[in-house]
């Protein structure tokens, strides 16, 4: 039998989580205990991260320290795809900031890719429509930025 | 009722099992219109059936449990919404607002407008480092693209840290590693360099190469200011010489040289 753990979200939820999870995630072992508190993730939050530690718990040990973590890609797997193509921009932004704060590298990057994916290839206009988005450069402002960023277009 | 109600379970089931097998062959766009129209057409069948069955048991509460259907499926559901093609799920969307009611506009601004303030500007609300850390996967089209989408944007496209990691990954495997400059600002200046090296590079464009002939000994010196090369040679020789067309200008003759400094406007 597996030894549980116990976590309380900012809003007082309890999850009692496998403890290989928390061994996982050197952070998330911190809040063992008396400490069970994590003040900046809300239990709706909370939630969306375990169920995605949950599914990662026999994946082989993370290692970030070589040189493969750095050459980084679009790619996403099947199951990640699917769990945050089912969560909207409030709570991508919030399991990216849970992730952050809780150290969880590879669904900090999923996140990131997700959003990444979002602006990549799209034209100026798409991207203030997705993220809603009002212009406020004056005529001029856009003019001088254009200039700048001729080097990029003309090739 | 009774019957109904398991009847409905079922369908729920039958919606989850399409949805499945809709997910897996999203590609066979006919299959999809095929399979999307007979379970409208069930649905709408039995929706009917329920509700005149409904209008009969007076009383009864049991129009919350179309509202269950969905709210049971509701993961399934928008799993099968999100995996659609914009087209596929526009023409769907426009299929369901024509089958409203006057009275549903309301409603459906409101749903609207609930859905268009929680698109906000994601990427604008994350610390910089986080920002730094979405932007530098994107292309360099892409962030010159970026900056021009609003203030906060230019701010996070301009952050030093995010073409330093740009630098960084595109010389990852170059032999000797990048110099940093002396100010973090230069970051974008260095990287626009290594993004027409890329580019030369994967276009296959050769750059000239020149040879200048004349030195009968190992070159022991070069100075280049300008469009005027200066090297010296072993072969006792100072010889000058024109970039712009490879020519020599100038022998001078002297001991082996070793090396050559400029001072001045000797080079002029």
């Amino acid at each position: 039998e597996n030894e549980t753990i116990t976590l309380r979200s900012s809003d007082g939820i309890e999850f009692h989580i496998d403890a290989r999870i928390a061994n996982r995630y050197t952070l998330l072992n911190n809040w063992n205990g008396e400490n069970a508190s994590l003040p900046n993730v809300t239990g709706k939050v909370l939630e969306k991260v375990l169920e995605w530690c949950e599914h990662h718990i026999n994946d082989p040990p993370l290692n970030y320290d070589n040189d493969d973590s750095r050459r980084r890609n679009f790619e996403i797997d099947d199951w990640d795809e699917n769990f945050i193509n089912c969560v909207n921009q409030d709570m991508l932004f919030e399991i990216i900031l849970a992730a952050n704060y809780l150290d969880i590298k590879p669904l900090l990057d999923i996140g990131c890719k997700t959003v990444a994916n979002m602006i990549k290839s799209k034209s100026l206009e798409e991207i203030r429509s997705t993220f809603n988005i009002v212009n406020d450069f004056t005529p001029e402002e856009e003019e001088a930025i254009r200039r700048e960023n001729e080097w990029a277009d003309d090739q | 009722q009774n019957k109904n109600k398991n009847e409905i379970a079922q369908l729920n089931q039958k919606i989850r099992e399409l949805s499945e097998a809709l997910i897996k062959e999203e590609g066979e766009k006919n299959r999809l219109l095929i399979a999307k129209n007979t379970m409208t057409d069930r649905y709408n069948k039995l929706w009917n059936e329920h509700r005149n069955c409904t209008n009969k048991s007076a009383g009864v509460g049991t129009s919350t449990s179309i509202i269950t259907v969905i709210n049971n499926g509701k993961q399934e559901i928008q799993k099968f919404l999100k995996t659609l093609e914009p087209e596929e799920r526009q023409a769907l969307l426009a299929e369901f607002l024509e089958c409203c009611h006057p009275h549903d506009i309301h409603t459906q601004q409101a749903i609207l407008e609930h859905y268009a303030k929680k698109t906000f500007d994601l990427v604008g609300s994350l610390p910089n480092e986080l920002a730094t850390k979405i932007l530098s996967l994107l292309s360099a089209e892409n962030l010159c693209c970026a900056r021009e989408v609003s203030k906060r944007w230019r701010e996070m496209v301009n952050e030093p840290d995010l073409w330093k990691a740009k630098c960084l990954s595109t010389t990852q495997d170059d032999p000797v590693p990048l110099a940093y400059p002396s100010d973090p600002n230069q970051w974008e200046e260095i990287y626009r360099g290594l993004h027409y090296r890329e580019h030369n590079w994967v276009l296959g464009n050769v750059q000239s190469v020149k040879f200048l002939k004349g030195h009968t000994a190992n070159v022991t010196a070069l100075k280049l200011k300008k469009t005027t090369l200066v090297t010296g040679s072993y072969d006792e020789t100072v010889r000058i010489w024109d970039m712009r067309n490879g020519r020599c200008i100038k022998v001078l003759q002297g001991k082996a040289i070793s090396c050559i400094d400029g001072f001045g406007v000797f080079l002029q």
